[in-house]
């Protein structure tokens, strides 16, 4: 449901994510003059390399001192610096509404306005895309700080609503974006689909790609008992158990196995994997564990 | 087609809808909205992966798989159908209607009633051509022979089951022992075919032998029988039977008689039975036996002077499953006098000897100018041998009777002959031996083809008896005086031996009781102007008297007293009882010995016995690949 943007960002957790920016461990081509090395090379005050002149150069970038020692005329380049495409990706599925003290939903909300606020404040650009059935572009990619009202007030837009499909999210996505950067993935991962087919895309642009799992404490240790129907929230699938602590015990086994193995399938391929519930404390999110992956710094 | 033989089980198909509608009731459960069901499934899915056993799921293939194979264990088990549309056998059904018949099971109903149901049951099941196979068939025919002592053919061949079933219900049983070899002989004819120069057994040939099992020695008749089928009938084992009645001299008193009885316990645990001797409507002396588990015993009442005449053996107060063998008629003969004529020189020992018992009356006599006369029990000739003889009981001591007996003389007296075997059964030589007798000399012989050699030696018979329908020949063919035997023990009782046997057998009727269907021997007196049997069915048997020899009484299947009329003063008494252990002996048999075969019980055999095992083997392995392409489509699919 909408919220009051001001919501989302704690006036005091803003002051304490001030001291941080969005660290990248690739170099990506930008679209526009930024802060960021670039692979082309430009006009900043980095040294690159030297190549031989041509009629129609620029000769305020002949070295002269050069010609003076050998008499031919070389130009020297320089490193480009360019901006960062960062992406927020945010699952809105109808099973992110659940969990305590907040609903996964309202978690993931909160942790994509606060990177988004990092990646503004250093002049990164910014998209923010919302997913269930298909991806959603909220927030189309932008950067300065001034375009942080507009992306909270895209976030507290937002609303849980249908059944997931990752791979039509990320198939949306990197259609739309092909502008490579970083890409924060808040979601629960549960889909029927599964996660394989759909991470695979982001391959094709050569993204460094963060997946935030993100669970409620009550999906990790169920606390439910007696003769239940499970009803899916968003398949609407009953599901008859008999809750016995042999089924309880499993139920755990099968929730690590299914991080276990989203864990490894991602590492195997390069995504960095952060597993996390909503009790976790915002602050020790983005202040501990996120620069403890080394995506904030 | 096969029948149902217990269609009110049919009433658990009611239960079928009771099955569905419990499959239609849920648990109730209280509903749970959750995330995502996903996780669930999968840990619901491991769990049952990992359980030794799940819950079991409706699955086609299963199914398939279940009746395929419930169809081959059943197929292996070799069921046999009672189907109409066999292959037209040839059924012999032998019915036991021996006196073991008559013994009452535990739900009332006699083992003959309950053989005749079961031969209804095999009627029944004949192939009438009727059936649903009946354009693939042929009738089966059916014959019906029902064995006690004797044979009775009840059905010839036929398929008309009518005709059968009425055979079946008529046959009664008898008060006999069971003999089925005359029957033996009708089922060899029957089952075995002439192939050329060979005798083969006929494949089509079945015989359905319905019995308690207790055939005897007799069994042995069926050794060529290719194909029996025993049907048992019969479960209770609980019976006291009377199976031996003698009546024989006391050796204590002068006056007194004994009749000795003997019993059989035929149950699996020791009995106590109190047997009576009742005579007049009085009972005259009441005994106790122990009889072991299945085991024998006896009990011996003495019967004072004076008592004569008809009386019954019975276990007192006492019920068990088979009744006949719980009394038993006797009749107690007179004592009567003996008159022995003894013709000699003058022979000390036979003359003590004879003396011995106390009946008789002795007469001596010298065979100069001696003349056959009447009124003599037994004529004893010592050393002397008459021209001629006329009908009676003749004894020969070192003499032969005269020419024309079959008694000739074969040579030169025999110096010191040796005996070398003697006869330890015959009435006249039991409880002798001759093991150590020295003779001085014999006359060497040879005896007629239906005599019996008592004695014998190396050379010559020694001693010899012959029993004609009018004479009893005894030739001892040695002087007594010149031989050990007076000495010997066996001398005594030998002659004791030869009053006892001929002097009851020469009265006819001279036993306590006869077995059921034996056949007795009625010697009429010189004076008898006619022999009627009045028989306990009220049945009159009239013999013709031409010949004055030894009358044949064979029908003597009922029990009870027969009355013998000879026309001249009172009528005498004949008692006929069962007296047989192999009858009172009711424990059913769970299978048969015969001829090195075991043949074990079955109720199929009556049942009709087309086997359904190809049918059932065929249709197994075609669910099997039903199933296998079921398996391949879903597969490939």
């Amino acid at each position: 449901m909408p919220v009051d943007p001001k919501s989302l960002l704690d006036p005091a957790l803003m002051a304490r994510l001030d001291a941080l920016e969005v660290l990248t461990h690739r170099v990506f081509r930008g679209s526009q003059k930024g802060e960021r090395r670039s692979r082309k090379k430009g006009v900043s005050i980095d040294f690159a390399d030297y190549r031989d002149y041509v009629r129609g150069d620029d000769t305020r970038f002949i070295d002269w001192n050069i010609f003076a020692r050998l008499e031919r005329l070389f130009i020297k380049l320089f490193l480009e610096e360019e901006d960062l495409a960062f992406y927020v990706i945010v699952d809105t599925s109808a099973s992110m509404d659940f969990g305590a003290p907040m609903t996964k939903f309202e978690y993931a909300r909160r942790v994509a306005a606060a990177l988004s606020y990092i990646a503004l404040r250093n002049q990164e650009k910014v998209g923010v895309t919302a997913f269930d059935v298909r991806g959603r572009e909220v927030f189309r990619p932008a950067r300065g700080k001034g375009q942080l009202p507009k992306v909270l007030a895209s976030l507290s837009r937002l609303e849980v609503a249908d059944r997931t499909s990752l791979g039509a999210a990320v198939r949306d996505f990197v259609t739309r974006c092909t502008q490579s950067g970083i890409v924060v993935l808040i979601t629960d991962f549960l889909d029927e689909e599964g996660y394989e087919e759909a991470l695979k895309y982001f391959f094709m642009r050569n993204y460094e790609v963060y997946c935030i799992h993100l669970l409620s404490p009550e999906e990790r240790n169920p606390t439910m008992g007696g003769h239940l129907e499970l009803i899916d929230s968003e398949t609407g699938e009953p599901q008859e158990i008999t809750v016995s602590e042999a089924l309880i015990k499993q139920y755990r086994q099968t929730v690590e196995s299914f991080c276990s193995g989203i864990r490894d399938w991602c590492t195997a391929r390069g995504i960095t994997y952060l597993p996390a519930t909503t009790d976790q404390g915002l602050d020790l999110m983005l202040l501990g564990y996120l620069r403890s992956k080394g995506l904030l710094r | 087609m096969s029948a149902f033989l217990a269609p009110l089980a049919l009433a658990g198909l009611s239960l079928l809808p009771v099955i569905v509608v419990l499959y239609m009731l849920k648990l109730k459960r209280r509903p749970q909205r959750v995330p995502s069901t996903l996780l669930w499934r999968r840990s619901i899915q491991d769990m049952v992966a990992n359980a030794p056993f799940q819950r079991l799921r409706n699955n086609l293939l299963m199914w398939l798989q279940l009746l395929a194979l419930l169809l081959l264990v059943l197929g292996l088990a070799r069921p046999v159908g009672n189907f109409s549309g066999g292959k037209g056998e040839t059924l012999i059904l032998l019915l036991d209607l021996s006196a073991s018949m008559q013994t009452v099971e535990s739900n009332g109903q006699t083992r003959l009633d309950k053989g005749k149901e079961l031969a209804l049951k095999a009627v029944e099941n004949m192939s009438g051509g009727n059936g649903l196979l009946s354009a693939f068939s042929a009738r089966d025919e059916m014959m019906i022979i029902g064995f006690a002592e004797k044979t009775f053919p009840l059905q010839t061949l036929t398929t008309d089951k009518g005709a059968l079933r009425t055979a079946i219900l008529s046959a009664k049983a008898q008060d006999t022992e069971t003999n089925i070899e005359d029957a033996g002989y009708i089922l060899q004819e029957r089952t075995m075919v002439n192939k050329g120069d060979t005798v083969e057994p006929n494949p089509d040939a079945r015989v359905i032998l319905i019995s308690d099992g207790g055939l005897g020695p007799t069994a042995a008749a069926l050794a060529d029988v290719p194909q029996i089928d025993f049907v048992q009938v019969g479960e209770t084992r609980d019976n006291i039977g009377l199976t031996r009645v003698d009546l024989r001299e006391s050796f204590t008193g002068q006056y007194e008689q004994q009749v000795f009885v003997g019993l059989v316990n035929a149950s699996a645990e020791e009995k106590t039975a109190y047997v009576e001797l009742e005579a007049g409507g009085n009972v005259l002396d009441l005994k106790r036996a122990t009889l072991p588990a299945d085991g024998t015993g006896s009990v011996l009442f003495t019967v004072g002077e004076g008592i004569s005449g008809p009386a019954t053996v019975r276990l007192s107060s006492h019920r068990d499953a088979l009744a006949m063998d719980d009394s038993l008629p006797v009749v107690i003969q007179p004592r009567s006098e003996l008159k022995i004529q003894l013709v000699t020189r003058g022979n000390p020992f036979l003359e003590r000897a004879l003396a011995v018992d106390p009946r008789t009356n002795i007469e001596v006599a010298s065979p100069d100018g001696w003349t056959l006369r009447d009124g003599y029990d037994i004529v004893i000739f010592d050393s002397y041998s008459p021209e001629s003889l006329g009908p009676g009981n003749f004894i020969f001591v070192n003499a032969l009777p005269p020419v024309g007996t079959g008694f000739d003389p074969s040579g030169e007296p025999i110096k010191n002959p040796r005996v070398v075997d003697w006869s330890r059964i015959h009435p006249i030589t039991r409880f002798c031996s001759f093991e150590n007798l020295a003779i001085a000399r014999t006359i060497p012989f040879t005896a007629p083809k239906d005599a019996v050699l008592l004695v014998e030696s190396v050379e010559t018979p020694l001693i010899a008896v012959q029993e004609t329908d009018s004479r009893r020949l005894l030739v001892v063919g040695f002087d007594i005086l010149k031989s050990y035997w007076p000495l010997d023990v066996s001398f005594p009782i030998f002659w004791g031996n030869v009053l006892e046997s001929w002097s009851r057998q020469g009265r006819g009727l001279g036993r306590a009781a006869w077995a059921t269907g034996s056949t007795v021997p009625i010697v009429p007196p010189r004076d008898a102007k006619i022999a009627e049997v009045s028989t306990p069915a009220g049945q009159k048997i009239s013999f013709a008297l031409e010949s004055q020899g030894t009358l044949y009484l064979t029908e003597t299947a009922r029990e009870g007293f027969y009355s013998v009329d000879f026309g001249v003063g009172q009528a005498q008494a004949l008692a006929i009882g069962l007296m047989s252990e192999l009858e009172s002996q009711i424990a059913p048999a769970t299978s048969l010995e015969i001829g090195g075969r075991t043949i074990k019980a079955e109720r199929g055999a009556v049942e009709g016995r087309q086997e359904l095992w190809p049918w059932l083997i065929l249709a197994g392995l075609l669910i099997f690949c039903f199933e296998w392409l079921i398996y391949c489509r879903r597969t490939y699919m």
